[in-house]
């Protein structure tokens, strides 16, 4: 890989820092729109949620001044002449109507009259409002009783159809006790006379004017002045100081009462949060899909380029492979042709080297195209039952020249049982033969050759050991790569397609075996291959 | 009760200072004196009982039809048997219903739910399957309750029906308006619409005050049922009382005469003017006797005067007729020297029903003492009214008086012994002096 055109790097990283600073970019800015999008959404129902409980509130005022403007009315239509009987007859009769009164001035109470005994309910009418007869607060200002400011004192009916209430009256919201009282007063003749509304009855009556729409996981609170709870709408399982989510005044009508929505989780609907979560999805599969198709962009790219130069290197290293031995075939060929060479060892010498050259090249033919079928899919494998110390043995015997005369010393080890196994007599040859080869062209200088057939778990081992320089760490999983080459320079000092390693591990681990590299003693490569014996396919 | 009554109709006869009333009205109405014979030559006080005596309500004749809700607690207290004996009593009383009668159902616990809307009783089948649907659980929101039963009520508020809200509850209101005052307006209110509220308190949690002060201004009745056992025969009972309704919008306005002056009611809130007095009273069930007690402030008298000291006026809705009525009486004393003549001449059945109320008076105030945790003053209260009932049930031979003397006293001994007025304790006493002020019938029968 060394010696080969190196890839040029820097685009590729370019584009790929390029594609990634993009995808961050669209992810970040996906997320800003989105949680930009999740605020207006937010803000959004919120608003409506606001809308809609001002809505109630207002139901619940208008119920309220439905309710004044009667008394109001029925306040007019009183004739000067009756004044104080029907005064009277309304506060036995009307159910709103808690007590009446008639002044004149301050401390000039005309009913209900202290001179004369008064009720139990009287007289805690008179103490209530006593500041106010008294003339201590004024008719027309802001009335106040303790904090809770009351903020309008006096209302004119502006909304009530088809009629208008006179000048001189109005409502006047009373805070005592921290509670809520209402008087509504009207003037005539200089008197002015009216009625306390009858808060129980007010409040019952608002009942009505409470929503019932309310959806699980929601409640409606009609909270007074002090916080008070004076009507619920809605249940929901409460945690101790779980504050309202929302909540609007209900208006002058009811000074300092406010409608508070609780929910059970704190936010305003489920809606927003699943539209945040959704999207957020989205963002996140868009983001995984352009950073994983750009991962495998560039991946294959890089793969494609690396594989079109092992691609130039093989056919190079076959060429290279293929006109060596047709050389010293022609060669020896033309040599024998001529006829020049009369001595009859030397014929028989040159002869021997054309038929094992010829063989190397049927080989490396058959590699080849071992190769491509593999690579279709297209290998076909004839399965039969063999001994395989008979194929190590022939084998061996077609290389102990080849062998001999690369220098090296060769040993071979066989059980003394027969080894029978189930499987594909020539690819396990083709595979062994690979495996000498390698030995005889890369570890020659070892001197050393051992082939050790022996039993292993489920079948046979043969050992394939030498003494040569053996194979460096980094390269020991590439070396079942196809098309890789230690050395892989046309220079190189061996010669090889790249070929056969790889093919070998696949044949030999489609027939259900396996091809391992181990470290021999003296340091040197040692291929281990395994075959399942019979009884195991 | 009914021998009471007898008691008194004996007494009217025989009373030389009586008047009694038209005679074609239903409603009848009495004034008496407790002293008729009065001291000669001296200022002195005595009290007016005005009477009135509701006619049996005819059995065979049409009763006026009934239109009740039934405002049920379903909080989660009221789980287990309450709950089940609540259903139980709903739909004994929806069977006591015919079909012109209107029968709703209200629940709440922190919200409130019309689990039978307003509507005839003849669809009973469907009402019972509705009621057996109610399961308890939750907090309780009280007024509500009682608003949305009330507007139930109120579907059908025309003067043709009884208008009743039976009020079942074993807890403290904790949501929305709960305190006895509020509550109280609340009866109050609906009283001027002529919806009365009964209410029934289970157990010993609830708050009787805020149950007694709503049936009180209500003018219903209120009971307390220490085990949910009893609650059928209850409901029975009230609905018998609302089936009997003779008279509604009861009210009694009193006129005194130059001189005489009215100082106040004993037991009852109403008005009193300078010339006059008037106490309204809700309805009248039939058998029943109400009253009123007012004291007055009487002019020196000579010697053999006979004088008119009031003249009451009660007007009421005929339920059986459907239409306005009203009734009178008036009062008379004589002026005697003779202390002997006037002892002679008091009429006992008067004078028991002012010792009667002042009895209650007194249990309300030891209630109040006992909560403000002065448990001496308490004891002292009821011991003191003991021992006024004890004397006058010994001077009149009257046995059930001496016997409730000595509760009483027993009571104020608990009282200082066990320092604290127990629950139990405390929601009898409040009751028993809320059927005394109202003298309605009692659930302890004549004891009361």
């Amino acid at each position: 890989m060394n010696g080969g055109p190196p890839i040029r790097k820097s685009p590729v990283i370019l584009y790929g820092v390029l594609l990634l600073l993009s995808a961050a970019i669209i992810a970040g800015v996906a997320a800003r729109l989105l949680s930009r999008e999740q605020a207006r959404l937010d803000s959004s129902v919120r608003e409506t949620e606001e809308l809609r409980l001002q809505n109630r509130a207002e139901q619940l005022e208008l119920a309220v001044s439905a309710v004044q403007d009667g008394l109001m009315r029925s306040l007019e239509s009183i004739p000067a002449s009756a004044l104080r009987d029907t005064l009277r007859e309304m506060e036995r009769t009307n159910p709103l109507v808690r007590n009446v009164f008639v002044w004149r001035g301050a401390n000039d109470l005309l009913l209900p009259n202290d001179s004369e005994p008064l009720t139990k309910e009287e007289q805690g009418f008179l103490i209530r409002y006593s500041t106010l007869f008294d003339g201590t607060h004024g008719w027309d200002e802001v009335v106040q009783e303790d904090e809770y400011a009351a903020p309008v004192s006096r209302r004119l009916f502006s909304r009530s159809r088809g009629w208008n209430p006179p000048m001189h009256s109005g409502w006047i919201p009373w805070y005592w006790e921290n509670r809520l009282g209402m008087i509504g007063w009207m003037e005539r003749d200089g008197l002015r006379y009216g009625v306390e509304l009858e808060m129980a009855m007010l409040l019952c009556e608002l009942q009505q004017a409470m929503p019932l729409d309310i959806v699980d996981g929601r409640m409606i609170l009609l909270l007074d002045g002090s916080g008070r709870r004076i009507m619920q709408s809605g249940s929901i399982a409460e945690t101790s100081g779980t504050s309202a989510v929302l909540s609007v005044p209900v208006g002058p009508a009811l000074p300092h009462w406010e409608l508070a929505l609780h929910t059970t989780d704190g936010a305003l609907g489920p809606a927003a949060q699943r539209y945040a979560l959704l999207s957020g999805l989205l963002v996140f599969i868009l983001f995984i899909v352009l950073f994983s198709a750009g991962g495998l962009l560039l991946r294959e790219t890089v793969r494609n380029r690396l594989e079109a130069q092992q691609k130039t290197t093989f056919v190079s290293n076959v060429s290279h492979e293929l006109k060596t031995p047709l050389t010293t075939i022609r060669m020896y060929a033309e040599l024998l042709g001529e006829g020049r060479v009369s001595d009859i060892e030397k014929r028989g010498r040159y002869l021997k080297t054309i038929a094992s050259e010829s063989e190397r090249l049927s080989r490396l033919v058959n590699n080849v195209l071992d190769f491509s079928r593999l690579e279709q899919n297209r290998k076909q494998y004839r399965i039969s039952h063999f001994d395989l110390c008979e194929v190590v043995s022939e084998t061996v015997a077609s290389q102990r020249i080849r062998i001999g005369e690369a220098g090296m010393e060769l040993s071979v080890v066989l059980p003394n049982v027969t080894a029978m196994v189930k499987s594909d007599r020539d690819a396990v040859q083709q595979v062994l033969l690979n495996l000498i080869d390698n030995a005889v062209k890369y570890a020659a200088a070892g001197g050393r050759l051992t082939i050790e057939l022996a039993e292993a778990s489920g079948g046979f081992r043969i050992a394939v050991a030498d003494a040569g320089p053996g194979i460096a760490k980094e390269h020991r999983r590439k070396i079942y790569e196809r098309f890789y080459r230690i050395d892989d320079s046309i220079t190189a000092s061996s010669q090889g397609s790249g070929l056969g390693l790889s093919l070998s591990r696949r044949l030999i681990t489609d027939l259900g075996g396996a091809l391992e590299y181990h470290e021999a003693e003296c340091g040197g490569a040692c291929f281990v291959m395994t075959v399942p014996g019979v009884e195991n396919r | 009760m009914k021998v009471l009554a007898k008691q008194f109709l004996a007494a009217a006869v025989a009373m030389a200072g009586a008047w009694s009333a038209q005679a074609e009205s239903n409603v009848v109405c009495r004034v008496e004196m407790d002293h008729p014979v009065v001291l000669s030559g001296s200022r002195q006080t005595a009290v007016v009982k005005v009477t009135l005596d509701a006619p049996k309500a005819p059995k065979l004749n049409k009763r006026p039809p009934v239109n009740l809700t039934i405002v049920m607690d379903r909080s989660g207290s009221m789980g287990g048997q309450k709950i089940d004996k609540a259903r139980e009593a709903a739909i004994a009383a929806l069977l006591r219903l015919g079909p012109e009668d209107i029968f709703s159902l209200v629940t709440y616990d922190d919200q409130v739910t019309t689990v039978v809307p307003a509507q005839s009783a003849a669809n009973t089948e469907w009402i019972e399957g509705r009621i057996r649907s109610v399961t308890a659980g939750g907090s309780t929101a009280l007024f509500a309750g009682v608003s949305q039963g009330a507007s139930e009520v109120r579907k059908h508020l025309d003067g043709r029906y009884v208008n009743r809200i039976l009020l079942l509850s074993d807890g403290l209101a904790n949501v929305g308006p709960s305190t006895p005052a509020e509550l109280g307006r609340l009866g109050t209110a609906l009283r001027k619409e002529g919806i009365s509220v009964t209410t029934i308190g289970v157990g010993t949690d609830y708050n009787e005050d805020l149950m007694a002060q709503m049936a009180q201004n209500s003018d219903g009745n209120t009971y307390f049922v220490e085990s949910s056992v009893d609650l059928p025969r209850i409901f029975a009972s009230e609905l018998g009382d609302v089936l009997s309704v003779v008279a509604g919008k009861v009210t009694i306005d009193v006129e005194f005469p130059e001189g005489i002056r009215p100082l106040r009611i004993i037991g009852r809130d109403g008005r009193v003017g300078n010339d006059h007095v008037e106490v309204s009273l809700n309805q009248l069930y039939g058998g029943q006797q109400k009253y009123a007690l007012i004291e007055v402030e009487l002019p020196i008298g000579a010697e053999g005067e006979v004088r008119q000291i009031a003249a009451a006026r009660c007007a009421y809705q005929d339920m059986i007729a459907n239409r306005p009525a009203n009734s009178s009486g008036q009062a008379m004393v004589r002026y005697s020297a003779d202390n002997e003549d006037v002892d002679r001449n008091m009429n006992v059945a008067v004078k028991k029903e002012v010792l009667l109320n002042e009895v209650a008076v007194a249990q309300e105030q030891a209630i109040d003492y006992a909560d403000q945790q002065d448990y001496k003053a308490a004891a002292q209260t009821l011991y003191v009214n003991s021992a006024n009932l004890a004397l006058f049930a010994e001077q009149n031979s009257l046995p059930e008086l001496e016997a409730q003397a000595a509760e009483m006293q027993q009571q104020a001994k608990d009282i200082e012994n066990q320092q604290e007025l127990n629950k139990e304790g405390r929601k009898s006493m409040r009751t028993s002096s809320f059927w005394i002020f109202n003298q309605q019938k009692s659930e302890r029968g004549s004891s009361y």
